[in-house]
């Protein structure tokens, strides 16, 4: 038994035994690629295609695990307190971020800026402002915000719910423009559109490819996209910016390990996903898929991405008041 | 005539030797995690849809819808056995279809329950076909006021799901409206009950709950009656239906269907509302109301059906709006879009050998489940008859795997233990769980859409009763309640509920 004990012991003194020797094969086992949102999602597709190329690439079996719920902090808490070895890496959105730091302050189980190590990231997935044509006449930005001036606190917009780019973007355009909106938070997007095609609600700002289809249709009306530049694929809606200068309100999706793995793996990571988003392939695969791959990024590039982004966020939360007491 | 080219087109397309042999690896798929408990359509359409890249975008979705609707087939099956729900359509099932099996009449009950829904479900694809484009923009009518009505008079139906003491039932309903409740608030995102615990911050599962107070209840329960060696279904009893049986349920087919139909094409819960509320309809125009809860064939028959026809018609908004009314329907417009295919208004004109294909798929792939589960009543039967000691085990072990594969929660087992703990309790006080899980389900739904009314009316509660669809379903949720608390014939309905 004693024998047992020290075997055990000295086995575990092995495996905990930080060093390069360890790093440099990497990987030599399976990685555990956890992904904090259900499976079948956009934000799950995004992740798997990433995660099949890492498996490929690196000779090691990459596993997805769906962790979803918490807001993505039960799942982005799961990579943050695994072994620092990088053999547990995850994706995780604005929402998981960049928003939970100020949205759950003192009740949120990471610290962002200390706990996560950036790797890359993937894409942006575009928002746009839609409204209900039956219920709207505005048909662009300037009239939209001078029907709002005029109508304070009448026009309601839908969002997929607290917290989520979505409802951020509408409170930031509130804030920019000094209007005032109700806002009508869902449990995702699949669950607001019914009311906004059916005109319950007014207007939300979601995401292209979701609402792309009922553009088409007419059952609602594009009024501006909410990236900072016009995306490529819609060349022709203008900026929220070109009305509202200053305004972006982005979602996007990254992969991220916990803080502390070592550095040639962090960046035998990093590179290999940002070689694979910069592919011609991969641009496209991603482009079908109603993102805007990006094909530049770094670990550095995306932590001050993430604390730029999480800095914006913080301000409209505040401002707006949507912290929960 | 154009439908009729349209359905030969689809014909043609489901019946190409790859389309048949996908829709059977299915629809047999589905019947197997059907009848195991815990393991759903949704965990197992998300495992499979990275191995579907390879396929054409119609045999992927063919063979995934296969799985969905042949879980619904595989579902009757546990529920009538071993009074274990898998999903929550299935928990009406349990009523009447658990107490025929102990009754020796497992055969009945599962032959109907086929039949049921093979009936239901090619009524169901003849909507589909004819009317989704109108259907779908009826479901757009519904507003957060009309679900809120509609939530409404499905609390007040389901205390007509209790065959014991209204008064348990409504501390269950209530019961389970409160456990409903933990979670984050939607409107605030302010964590309530949660006692600051992050794997409560989203509420408690659902799956977890059901297999705890129906499965892990019963199987205590089974366990401390001292009869370990038996079966929980003592007689195998005939397997096909008597001529009364078989008259007596056509009619409540019929009516189940109809309701089916209607409701599973509202998102939310309308599969489940239909299998319920079909139930109650039953209960409501049977002569024999007091059989209910005992072995009551139309008590099968009806929510089969219903459930079924939902499964079928909540295609409806999926494929003619790109809106999925439930998660399994997300799921499936998640394919379509990996494939390329962005679901919405377009998908009819745009992608005809899509769609047809897929409906003429969904009528083969229930000529399938038919031929397929008829057989298999007897051997699923002699199944529920091995000895207890053996078959429990196995049944735990099903539903740890089934809990945990939801969400990768090791939480939601411990939830499903606690669950199972307070379901025995409950089974020893005479409190029947299913209103309990119907409050669960509906609670948060009612809060949502209460306050989603109250917040675009800017607190006007006038709007339930101006808008006319909201009026009338509130219109039929009073005259419900006013029947249930007549003096007069509460004293009646009293006597019948009680056993």
């Amino acid at each position: 038994m004693k024998m047992k004990l020290i075997l055990l012991a000295a086995a575990a003194a092995v495996l905990a035994a930080p060093g390069p020797a360890l790093a440099s094969d990497y990987p030599n086992k399976p990685v555990r690629v956890i992904v904090p949102f259900p499976a079948g999602g956009a934000a799950d597709n995004f992740a798997r295609i990433v995660a099949e190329n890492l498996q490929n690439e690196l000779k090691q079996p990459f596993v997805v695990e769906n962790v979803p719920g918490g807001a993505s902090m039960t799942g982005i808490d799961q990579v943050v307190k695994s072994a620092k070895d990088g053999y547990t890496i995850g994706s995780a959105s604005t929402g998981g971020l960049a928003v939970n730091q100020t949205l759950f302050a003192g009740k949120i189980p990471y610290d962002v800026a200390k706990d996560i190590q950036p790797l890359a990231l993937m894409t942006i997935t575009p928002n746009m402002l839609v409204v209900n044509p039956k219920r709207i006449a505005a048909r662009n930005l300037p009239e939209l915000i001078d029907y709002l001036k005029a109508n304070p606190g009448k026009v309601t917009f839908g969002s997929a719910g607290i917290g989520t780019t979505q409802h951020l973007a509408g409170e930031l355009l509130q804030q920019m423009t000094g209007t005032t909106m109700v806002h009508i938070p869902y449990k995702g997007t699949t669950a607001m559109l019914p009311d906004l095609i059916g005109g319950q609600i007014d207007l939300a700002f979601e995401n292209v490819a979701a609402v792309l289809p009922h553009v088409k249709s007419g059952a609602v009306h594009p009024i501006a996209s909410a990236e900072p530049k016009r995306p490529e694929s819609l060349p022709d809606l203008p900026t929220v910016a070109e009305t509202v200068p200053g305004f972006a309100a982005t979602a996007w999706h990254g992969y991220f390990a916990t803080a502390g793995i070592p550095d040639d793996v962090r960046s035998k990571l990093a590179t290999s996903i940002r070689d694979f988003m910069a592919k011609p392939e991969t641009v496209e695969r991603f482009k079908k898929l109603g993102a805007i791959p990006v094909t530049d990024s770094t670990p550095e590039s995306f932590a001050a991405f993430i604390a730029a982004d999480a800095k914006r966020w913080k301000e409209v939360v505040e401002k707006g008041n949507i912290k929960p007491q | 005539m154009d439908l009729l080219d349209n359905l030969a087109l689809g014909f043609s397309t489901a019946l190409g030797f790859q389309n048949v042999l996908y829709c059977f690896v299915g629809v047999l798929l589905g019947t197997l995690i059907g009848v195991l408990p815990g393991l759903g359509p949704v965990a197992t359409i998300a495992m499979l849809l990275p191995i579907t890249f390879g396929l054409e975008p119609v045999s992927a979705v063919i063979m995934l819808a296969g799985i969905y609707y042949g879980a619904q087939y595989g579902g009757s099956t546990t529920a009538i056995l071993i009074n274990l729900p898998g999903e929550s359509s299935s928990v009406v099932t349990t009523l009447d279809g658990h107490q025929m099996a102990k009754q020796g009449r497992a055969g009945a009950a599962l032959v109907t329950a086929a039949v049921g829904s093979f009936f239901a479900g090619s009524v169901a694809i003849i909507v589909l076909a004819l009317f989704a484009p109108p259907l779908a923009r009826f479901a757009l009518e519904f507003g957060p006021p009309e679900y809120f009505a509609l939530m409404v008079l499905g609390l007040i139906a389901s205390v007509a799901l209790a065959s014991g003491a209204i008064i348990k039932a409504l501390a269950m309903v209530v019961l389970g409206l409160l456990l409903g409740l933990i979670g984050r608030d939607l409107n605030t995102a302010l964590p309530r009950m949660t006692f600051d615990l992050m794997a409560m911050i989203d509420g408690l599962q659902f799956v977890a709950i059901a297999m705890g107070v129906f499965g892990l209840g019963e199987i205590i329960r089974n366990l401390d009656s001292e009869q370990l060696s038996r079966g929980t279904v003592a007689k195998v009893g005939r397997l096909m239906l008597t001529r009364e049986e078989a008259r007596a349920i056509v009619k409540p087919i019929l009516r189940g269907t109809v309701l089916g139909s209607i409701l599973g094409i509202l998102p939310g819960g309308g599969a489940l509302l239909a299998s319920f509320g079909a139930y109650t309809v039953e209960k409501k125009v049977s002569a024999t109301p007091e059989r209910f809860g005992k072995g009551a064939i139309e008590g099968v028959a009806a929510p089969e059906s219903a459930n079924n026809a939902g499964a079928q018609s909540s295609f409806i908004p999926m494929l003619t709006l790109g809106i999925p009314p439930n998660p399994v329907m997300a799921l499936l417009a998640g394919a379509l879009i990996l494939h390329g295919i962005q679901p919405g208004p377009n998908v009819i004109s745009e992608q005809p050998t899509l769609f047809w294909g897929l409906i003429a798929s969904m009528w083969i792939g229930n000529l399938m489940l038919l031929i397929l589960n008829l057989p298999l009543v007897g051997m699923w039967v002699r199944l529920a008859s091995t000895p207890y000691h053996l078959l429990f085990p196995v049944i735990v072990v099903f539903c740890c795997i089934g809990v945990l594969s939801v969400n990768n929660a090791t939480f939601d087992v411990l939830v499903m233990i606690g669950a199972g703990v307070i379901g025995y309790i409950l089974l020893k006080l005479d409190c029947e769980p299913a209103p309990l899980l119907l409050g669960f389900i509906l609670g948060p739904m009612l809060e949502e859409y209460l306050r989603r009314t109250l917040l675009i009316s800017r607190g006007d509660p006038s709007v339930f009763f101006t808008r006319p669809l909201s009026a009338t379903l509130l219109a039929f949720a009073v005259l419900l309640l006013v029947l249930m608390v007549l003096p007069s014939i509460r004293s009646r309905t009293n006597e019948a509920l009680k056993e």
